[in-house]
């Protein structure tokens, strides 16, 4: 005999959560309990049998009935314990059994929800209960041990126990709360919910230490800490002054964290409530625990005092709606949610200021970073598949530091909180920036000069019909000088050069930079447009568009030039405005050559100079051998010099085109976009001799400033190259937005400091404020430059690139970085390029494109990506477009074809079983196979039923997780066939293609 | 959280820049006289930087 109730809200929540993994122990809740010493075996067995007696919940197991969670009630009968005879044992052994029980999965679907231990102690028994989180809850600690209490001590006096009446069962409160709930009471409800959550971001964007699988298991650990007591009481202090407790200063220290470590002003934290407002609930045992999603709001860099106040607020209008149970919110915001992502929160806090938590570690966790407050031991519960145990501990670390300090001085902003330790900050700022080496400040006809007096003879410049010594192109360079200079050329001075790539060409960048003028490269092939842009906006004292035969003084040219006056200008094209020219200094290429010449040893030797030299990538390969003692050799690309090169610097969109005669045998650079290491690979194993370098550096900051060498035969891990460290006298700092550095791991922007830092932009004070700004890391009056670009340090001081700020995107909510999903797609076997970029469609709306070079499909990522960073469309092209300079053209890529989205039949049983029982379930007309589960209104309460009814119909254990991961009909009804494949292995194709077609004519 | 006030600063070169308004100034710079909203302060560079030579070499 047994009686059947709905189950609540909070038992429909757990229940759906668990079916994510069935197996997995992560609500089990531990409540043992220590018997007083004088009772017998069967005197403690009947206390606990009288608490069972008590409470239906103990007594209650749950089921679907026709889609519908129940919970059935069974009548009280004695259970029966089993019993561990400890005595004289060691005391680890007690928690050795504890422990195993409490790891030890309750299915839900069968009574009790429960599982208890005798143990037999020296001198008292001791009961270990662990309970399903189902039918149990904190408070419900308390309730069990006072009934116990109570009970053990009028066993012990021979007396009747006092006991609270308990005016209604569990089962009550779940079938009046579905009473309350519902109609405009529940619609108000879920109205504030709407509002309070509104544009609130889906995921909270912490650095992880792996990408965030596609689906989300349970599978976790936890760091265990002391919150230091001075600490605690400073906490209590600032929240009386704040008319409030302890606990919205502990959320504010919290959501301050999160919003330093994300980078978002906006942080939703899951907070539990008791759920016992009324006065019946009180002496119930039974999950009424309800989760709240408190949103902080740290916009305008608030003072922490202020986030006090903001966060208190923000939680007691969360707490006023605490009645709203956290499933019916999950429904009503985030219906269509992402297996990835826990909805709505992903991180919570709890202040537990009696019982302390959970004593037995289960290995699991529902959050991605829980922190469970005591005035005891506190702990922090963090996702395994997220976070390494090293980071948590540095999370702990952190949130101790800064709640310690806002404390301190409640004066303090947000952004001033500290986040990194002394020795972090020292690490990051000093460590990895302890570059300097000597350099002496020289000028570049100075470092040319030397070479031609050290090797005349030696061939300086190669070219298709004829070569050049140091001494010719000396001589040639001094005479076309000294024209220049009759010109008005001069220091301070800018000289255009509109040549074509030629002998003349080079000649003609050693004569501006002898006359002491800067060059500016023009390329005669680049639109009219463009170039009378670039004349009008440099305005130069000369304009070469043809180099003579030389004549005149082949002599030296005595023209005094000083380390700080610029060398050469270069425009660079920003996504925003109008090019712009980059003033670069001689002692800022002079600094790059001394570190260049000797990280490359290739540029002694041949080098292939094939990039325009309007792209700084070119300076390398031009004055790098010809301060080197090297050759230059002028060709394109795809003309093979007589000999192999030593040195070639090339974009990553090049390495395709670098075919055997044309790949270096000793240097091959790559500059100008993200490496992936995956393009590289064939390179490598067919050039096993030479060493890669991945250089980084804006023309701002001369040509590369952060670099990573690639041994020759070192194993190069899948995914993006780091871009290495800064290199000689050049200081790299990752900064927030408010300038201050980031811990490691986390993103910031890549500021540039040191002698490579250009003069500014050509004509632009205010860019050039703007983009150079004070260091407040180096030498007094210094500046360094902000590149745009997102970055993030190493654990071993590399940085790895995560592409420029203004690409970062946001789709659905998402923070997108195309870089990720650049290297999932590279990974693919047959992709060779991948660029993805985020288009507006039709509707407005920003949508991913993948375009790449070999074929890649939707499915290929989703095992790789969540979702939302899964592109929408696919373009599968033969080459990627490439800018001059060899970067890969974005504005060139095709627009996606529109495909409207059409209606298409079911086209297998499986197919037709999952669209009639969606359509059922929905009450949907007509549901094809492209139709998703959740975008034609389904909730994962639906969803429940129309997983019971594939289950059934098919006599299949399908985890709900399935629909998840599938909410597409095609998918799910694939997924289900694969499962039948799987599980009927011993039936014939016919026998299951019978079961199929025999469900299908079951319907309307 | 990108500050909202910023004050123009100069060094010794006579290279301007801008500073966020709350916090104090790295050494070697100097308050050039200015503050404001960040657009301001840019607007104000490019009526007084009028010379972008650094000032030794001038």
């Amino acid at each position: 005999m047994s009686w059947t109730f709905p189950a609540s809200y909070a038992q429909e929540r757990v229940w759906s959560a668990n079916q994510l993994d069935a197996g997995s122990p992560v609500y089990n809740v531990s409540s043992p309990w220590t018997f007083p010493p004088g009772l017998s075996e069967e005197q403690v067995a009947g206390i606990f049998a009288e608490v069972v007696a008590r409470h239906e919940v103990l007594r209650t197991h749950l089921t679907l009935v026709d889609g519908a969670l129940m919970q059935v009630v069974h009548p009280a009968e004695r259970p029966v314990l089993p019993v561990d005879d400890l005595r004289g044992r060691p005391a680890d052994e007690q928690a050795a059994r504890a422990g195993e029980l409490a790891r030890t999965p309750i299915p839900l679907d069968q009574p009790p929800l429960w599982r208890a231990r005798l143990l037999r102690l020296d001198d008292s028994w001791r009961l270990l209960l662990v309970l399903h989180h189902a039918v149990f809850d904190a408070h419900s600690v308390e309730v069990f041990r006072a009934e116990m209490g109570e009970l053990s001590r009028a066993t012990l006096a021979g007396e009747p126990a006092v006991l609270p009446e308990l005016p209604i069962q569990y089962a009550d409160h779940a079938a009046w709360q579905r009473e309350q709930l519902a109609g405009p009471a529940l619609e108000q409800q879920l109205a504030f919910w709407r509002g309070h959550l509104d544009g609130a971001p889906p995921v909270l964007d912490l650095p992880l230490d792996r990408p965030r699988p596609p689906e989300l298991g349970f599978a976790g650990d936890e760091v265990h800490f002391d919150l230091p007591l001075q600490v605690l009481d400073n906490a209590t202090a600032l929240g009386r002054t704040a008319s409030t407790t302890v606990f919205p200063v502990l959320l504010a220290a919290f959501s301050a964290l999160l919003s330093r470590l994300s980078g978002t002003p906006d942080v939703v934290v899951g907070v539990s409530t008791a759920g016992r407002d009324l006065p019946e609930l009180t002496p119930l045992i039974g999950m009424l625990v309800n989760p709240i999603a408190v949103r902080c709001d740290l916009g305008g860099d608030p003072s922490f005092a202020e986030l006090v106040t903001r966060v208190r607020d923000a939680s007691m209008d969360a707490m006023d709606h605490g009645g709203t149970p956290f499933q019916l919110v999950v429904e009503a915001i985030a219906a269509q949610r992402d297996p990835a992502v826990q909805p709505i929160f992903q991180a919570a806090l709890n202040f537990i200021p009696g019982t302390g938590f959970d004593p037995v570690p289960l290995g699991t966790t529902k959050d991605d970073l829980a922190f469970d407050l005591t005035a005891g031991t506190s702990r922090v519960l963090y996702r395994t598949a997220l976070f390494d145990r090293s980071t948590a501990e540095a999370i702990v670390d952190r949130f101790v530091r800064l709640l310690s300090a806002a404390v301190a001085d409640p004066e303090l902003r947000v952004s001033e909180l500290p986040v990194l330790s002394e020795p972090e900050y020292d690490r990051v700022v000093r460590e990895w920036n302890d570059t300097a080496h000597p350099l002496a400040a020289r000028t570049l006809p100075e470092l040319f000069e030397e070479q031609v007096t050290r090797s005349p003879g030696a061939t300086a410049l190669t070219f298709a019909g004829g070569s050049l010594t140091y001494a010719d192109l000396d001589a040639r360079a001094n005479q076309l000088a000294r024209s220049l200079i009759a010109r008005g050329a001069a220091p301070e001075k800018i000289v255009a050069l509109v040549l074509p790539r030629s002998p003349e060409l080079v000649v003609a960048v050693l004569a501006v930079l002898k006359s002491g003028a800067a060059y500016l490269p023009v390329d005669p092939d680049h639109p009219a447009e463009r170039i009378a842009y670039l004349l009008a906006d440099a305005k130069p004292m000369v304009v070469l568009r043809t180099v003579d035969e030389a004549d005149g003084d082949p002599g030296p040219v005595a023209v005094p030039v000083r380390p700080g006056n610029p060398a050469y200008v270069l425009y660079t094209s920003g996504s925003t405005g109008r090019p712009k020219g980059v003033v670069v200094e001689h002692r800022s290429v002079a600094a790059y050559l001394a570190w260049a010449r000797h990280a490359y040893p290739g540029l002694t030797g041949t080098a292939l100079l094939h990039s325009p030299l309007t792209f700084d990538l070119s300076v390398t390969g031009l004055l790098g051998p010809l301060t080197a003692g090297g050759t230059v050799h002028l060709a394109a690309i795809d003309e093979p010099p007589p000999t192999r090169p030593a040195f070639v610097k090339a974009t990553p969109s090049h390495l395709s085109l670098l075919d055997d005669r044309v790949s270096p045998t000793t240097d091959l650079v790559l500059g100008g976009e993200a490496l992936a290491a995956e393009p590289l690979a064939a390179w490598r194993a067919a050039h096993p001799e030479a060493a890669v370098t991945n250089e980084y550096g804006p023309t701002e900051t001369t040509v590369g400033c952060v670099a990573a060498r690639i041994e020759p035969g070192a194993p190069l891990p899948p995914g993006p190259v780091s871009i290495g460290r800064p290199i000689g006298n050049v200081q790299a700092y990752v900064l927030d937005q408010a300038l201050r550095p980031v811990p490691v791991g986390v993103p910031g922007e890549l500021y540039i400091a040191g002698e490579q830092v250009a003069r500014g932009y050509l004509g632009r004070p205010a860019l050039t404020a703007e983009r150079f700004v004070p260091c407040p890391f180096g030498a007094p009056g210094t500046r360094m430059y902000a590149t745009g670009d997102r970055v993030r340090w190493r654990t071993d001081g590399t940085l790895d690139y995560l592409g420029r700020l203004d690409d970062q995107v946001k789709v659905r909510g998402h923070r997108i970085e195309p870089g990720e999903i650049e290297s999932a797609l590279l990974a693919l076997d047959g992709v060779t390029q991948a660029v993805v970029i985020v288009r507006t469609d039709e509707q407005g709306e920003p949508q991913l494109v993948a375009y790449t070079v070999g074929a890649a499909e939707r499915k290929d990522l989703e095992r790789t990506l969540p979702a939302p960073l899964v592109p929408e469309v696919f373009v599968r092209l033969d080459e990627l477009p490439l800018t001059a300079n060899g970067k890969v053209d974005r504005e060139r890529l095709p627009a996606p074809e529109v495909t409207e989205a059409a209606y298409v039949a079911p086209r297998t049983d499986a197919e037709a079983l999952v669209a009639e029982i969606f359509a059922e379930i929905l009450q949907v007309e007509k549901v094809g196979a492209g139709d998703d589960f959740f975008a034609l209104g389904g909730n994962s309460l639906r969803g429940m039923r129309a997983m019971g009814r594939i289950r059934s119909e098919l006599d299949l254990d399908l985890p709900m997780r399935s629909l998840f991961s599938f909410p597409v009909v095609a998918d799910l009804a694939a997924r289900i066939e694969e499962l039948i494949t799987a599980e009927v292995d011993g039936l014939s194709d016919a026998e299951v293609a019978a079961s199929l077609n025999s469900e299908e004519g079951t319907g309307a | 959280m990108e500050p909202d006030r910023f004050v123009v600063v100069c060094n010794d070169e006579e290279q301007y820049s801008i500073w966020p308004a709350d916090r104090p100034l790295p050494a070697g710079w100097q308050d050039a006289g200015f503050t404001g909203a960040k657009d301001e302060c840019l607007s104000h560079v490019d009526q007084v930087w009028t010379d972008m030579r650094p000032r030794s070499l001038r």
